[in-house]
């Protein structure tokens, strides 16, 4: 129990500092959201910039998904009996 | 207008809350989460500053940090899969024949 | 090249036979013994040949110095007194290496003895030829060194491994009085100088040191409330170390034990060499102790009490080396009887307990080497065992009885007729006389006189009971190798007739000495510091007072003739073990006793009692106290580390938090 109080109060520290942080810090932002009222959505943009500015990140991310579920399996499987 | 400190304060809530779950958790599957947790309070963070900056490569890279997050669920789960395999439990206190 | 330029090879080469033999020589012939016996013998053949040169020219003394640090050096002086040393260990070292063949045959670790025996000899050689007191003071402790470990060759033997250690214990106390007289000795010459020591000299070299003589003779320093010059306590205490070293009673102790080693060692180290190295040093610091009042009177009295008490317990002993331990013991102190006589006949003393020096070296190493003989073939050391050994070894009974004959000082007088030993030791008897006659103290002589009587007692009774007579128990022997019965033969020789063919022309050499370039004193001013009045020309003492000596000789040839041979009176039923003199001698004194159960027991005992209180309780307790201290701070600080990472999380974090916190503190205070 002590424990999870000491923990807690850390995590409470931490917030408040964290949030301190935030609150006293100003933060650089553009004036006014752009608003597309008619497409409200930015899949297009996203999808655009995923196939276009960052394809090779893009193509390496699916090679580290594939090692990951290969390990995953791999270290996952029951052992087999011979 | 909904000011930025708004999804700071509540991406810093979730790691809070993420981070508090790491320190307490003993179960596996529950730090496996807390993790997650911690690293979508990065993607708020990171969404939320796209927004404001009008650049879109923040999201994208949400969409990255997203998948990495997904492999790095499966290794865990994976790990955690095995450990129970072979001890019947996955309480991270008695996963200890490497300390000392 | 002049021989002078090899000086330095002198010790070297067998300090060089060391090293070889120590590492190779379980693959030579014999141990590699043939490298220490061709080593030496090159040493001896330089020394002979410097110290012919300097016969001819005695003025001409090899000195050559190098400096070492500060204001020390290392350096070879080979004047007279070194040059007879030089030859006489160089000479004696050699026929017992070729001895120490056939007489180790043996023996499985005949390396490590021709290794060990080769360093003692380049150490006793780095004595006699220091220049300074610091080098000979690091020769001498090797020297010890060496006994040490030579004493303690069958290692094996519990009674050999403590008869080193109480050789080396008993040395050691003579050897720290030693040092400290050359600590006072520099701190005075410090004083004299005022701390500012004068450039390009060496302050511990001879002729540096006996320059000060009378500046030292100045100072005075009070102990107990009488004040005393500071050369006596430095000389007193040079003549501690030689006291410690040379067997002079109180710490003559170990020389009898140190008869555990072979035997050759013991002829070597504890007969011809290193036992009259503490001699030497008194001989070589002489012109010191000419200008200290008592420590000649107090070298005297030691030597004189040392020449009897050490006789009349050599009447005792069965076992054959003791005897002869104990005889040396008892010729070490006639040895410092003479030197003491000094106070009387000046630098006379020094030639005359020099040659008794070498004759004796010449005349025990083969009373060592028969006796070694005959315990190789006879296989026992108890001469009650022994008897009618003459028949089956006539060559080591014919050495032997001429060594006997010398240590017992056989000879006429005023003819050139006698052994060496009468020449030698009856010069010392006779100056004893002369003190008596000057000072009207006959102390020295009475103690001369009736130490000679007891010499010939024992050294007969030996020669009776281990030659003479029926073989007692069955051993069985034979004569001994060539290899063994030559040197015998060549140091008979020598101990017959060394001393009619030397003797005048010895003192004048030895004379030599001290007058000669290097090391310069005036005797005459010496002896006035001292309060001395020195006699010259002093020919012509009594006639029974030249007889003396020889009477007393023959008188102890037929007490030990009548008792030991004769039978006429059956010692057994005197020499019972409830006779209190017998016990008393046979005890040696009970001053093993008393050195063991008083000085052993009680006060080491307590002293130690005290040094391990503080050590264990304090200095152990300070240390052990901050190890478990830090063991304890460990073990707590150890529960933090629980090795769950989650825990190293929340440190870390609150760490962080808490950091952002002081930062932000110390920003915002700025």
């Amino acid at each position: 129990m002590i424990n999870k109080a000491i923990n807690g109060a850390v995590a409470l520290l931490f917030l408040a500092v964290v949030a301190l942080a935030i609150v006293t810090t100003t933060w650089i932002t553009v004036d006014e959201l752009p608003q597309n009222l008619a497409d409200q959505s930015n899949i297009e943009a996203i999808g655009v910039q995923i196939f276009t500015q960052f394809v090779i990140p893009f193509e390496v991310l699916s090679l580290v998904l594939l090692g990951a579920l290969i390990g995953a399996v791999y270290i996952a499987k029951s052992e087999v009996e011979k | 207008m909904i000011p930025l400190t708004y999804y700071l304060i509540l991406s810093s809530i979730v790691f809070t809350i993420g981070l508090y779950g790491i320190m307490s958790q003993r179960n596996g599957v529950r730090l496996l989460m807390s993790v997650e947790l911690m690293l979508n309070s990065a993607n708020i963070n990171l969404v939320a500053f796209s927004s404001y900056n009008d650049d879109m490569s923040g999201q994208v890279f949400t969409l990255f940090s997203i998948a990495l997050a997904a492999a790095e669920a499966i290794i865990g789960f994976a790990i955690l899969l095995s450990i129970f395999r072979m001890r019947d439990m996955i309480n991270i206190d008695d996963i200890n024949i490497l300390r000392w | 090249m002049a021989i002078d330029s090899l000086a330095f090879l002198i010790p070297l080469l067998p300090a060089l036979a060391f090293v070889i033999t120590f590492f190779f020589g379980k693959k030579m012939y014999s141990g590699g013994a043939l490298i220490p016996i061709g080593a030496i013998a090159i040493s001896c053949i330089i020394s002979i040949l410097i110290t012919i040169n300097l016969l001819q020219n005695p003025e001409v003394v090899v000195h050559q110095s190098y400096p070492w640090f500060a204001i020390f050096n290392l350096g070879i002086l080979i004047d007279p007194l070194a040059g007879v040393m030089l030859c006489m260990v160089t000479f004696v070292s050699l026929l017992i290496h070729i001895y120490a063949v056939g007489y180790m045959s043996h023996d499985p670790a005949k390396p490590r003895y021709f290794a060990e025996t080769a360093l003692f000899t380049a150490a006793m050689l780095g004595v006699v030829l220091s220049d300074n007191i610091l080098q000979l003071f690091i020769c001498w402790e090797l020297v010890g060194l060496c006994s040490y470990l030579l004493i303690g060759f069958w290692y094996q033997k519990p009674s050999a491994a403590a008869a080193a250690k109480k050789a080396f214990l008993t040395t050691r106390v003579g050897d720290v009085m030693f040092l400290t007289g050359i600590i006072i000795l520099f701190s005075s010459i410090f004083t004299i100088y005022n701390g500012n020591l004068p450039e390009g000299i060496y302050v511990l070299q001879f002729n540096e040191m006996f320059k000060l003589i009378p500046e030292l003779s100045a100072m005075h320093t009070t102990i107990l409330g009488s004040e005393v010059s500071m050369l006596t306590i430095i000389t007193l205490l040079f003549f501690g170390g030689a006291v410690g070293k040379s067997g002079q009673f109180p710490l003559h102790v170990w020389l009898p034990d140190a008869m555990e080693g072979p035997t050759t060692v013991s002829a070597l180290i504890h007969a011809a060499t290193m036992v009259t190295a503490g001699v030497y040093l008194v001989a070589r610091t002489f012109p010191m102790f000419m200008g200290a009042p008592d420590a000649l009177i107090v070298v005297a009295y030691v030597g004189g009490f040392t020449a009897l008490f050490a006789s009349t317990m050599g009447i005792v002993m069965n076992d054959i080396k003791r005897v002869l331990a104990f005889s040396t013991i008892s010729q070490l102190g006639y040895m410092m009887l003479g030197l003491g006589m000094g106070a009387v006949v000046g630098m006379e003393a020094v030639g005359v307990s020099m040659f008794h020096l070498i004759n004796h070296a010449f005349f025990k190493a083969l009373l060592f080497l028969c006796a070694g003989s005959v315990i190789h073939s006879v296989g026992t050391q108890d001469m009650r065992q022994m008897g009618g050994v003459g028949k089956v070894m006539p060559i080591t009974f014919i050495t032997m009885l001429v060594a006997s004959l010398a240590l017992a000082g056989f000879g006429i007088p005023g003819t050139q007729i006698g052994t060496s030993g009468f020449f030698s030791k009856d010069a010392i008897i006779e100056t004893t006389y002369l003190f008596g006659e000057h000072t009207g103290n006959y102390i020295p002589y009475i103690f001369g006189i009736v130490a000679a009587l007891l010499t010939s007692i024992y050294i007969f009774r030996l020669l009776f009971m281990t030659f003479t007579g029926k073989a007692r128990t069955d051993y069985g022997g034979h004569e001994s190798p060539s290899s063994m019965t030559v040197p015998l033969s060549i140091l008979a020789v020598l101990a017959l007739i060394f001393g009619a063919l030397t003797q005048t022309k010895f003192y004048r050499f030895l004379d030599e000495t001290f007058i000669n370039n290097f090391v310069h004193v005036n005797i005459g001013d010496l002896a006035e510091l001292g309060n001395y009045h020195l006699v010259h020309g002093h020919h012509g003492e009594p006639l029974l007072i030249l007889w003396m000596p020889i009477i007393v000789g023959v008188a102890g040839l037929l007490i030990s003739f009548l008792i030991y041979y004769l039978k006429v009176v059956d010692m057994s039923k005197i020499v019972s073990r409830n006779n209190f003199v017998f016990k008393l001698l046979y005890n040696r004194y009970y001053q093993h006793h008393i050195f063991i159960e008083v000085i052993s027991l009680q006060l080491t005992y307590g002293l130690s009692l005290v040094g391990e209180f503080i050590d264990r309780k304090i200095i152990d307790g300070i240390i052990d106290g901050i190890s478990d201290g830090t063991i304890a701070i460990g073990e707590i600080i150890r529960k933090i580390q629980t090795g769950v990472v989650q825990s190293y999380a929340t440190a870390v974090i609150a760490g962080v938090g808490l950091l952002i916190i002081l930062l932000k503190l110390i920003v915002e205070v700025q």
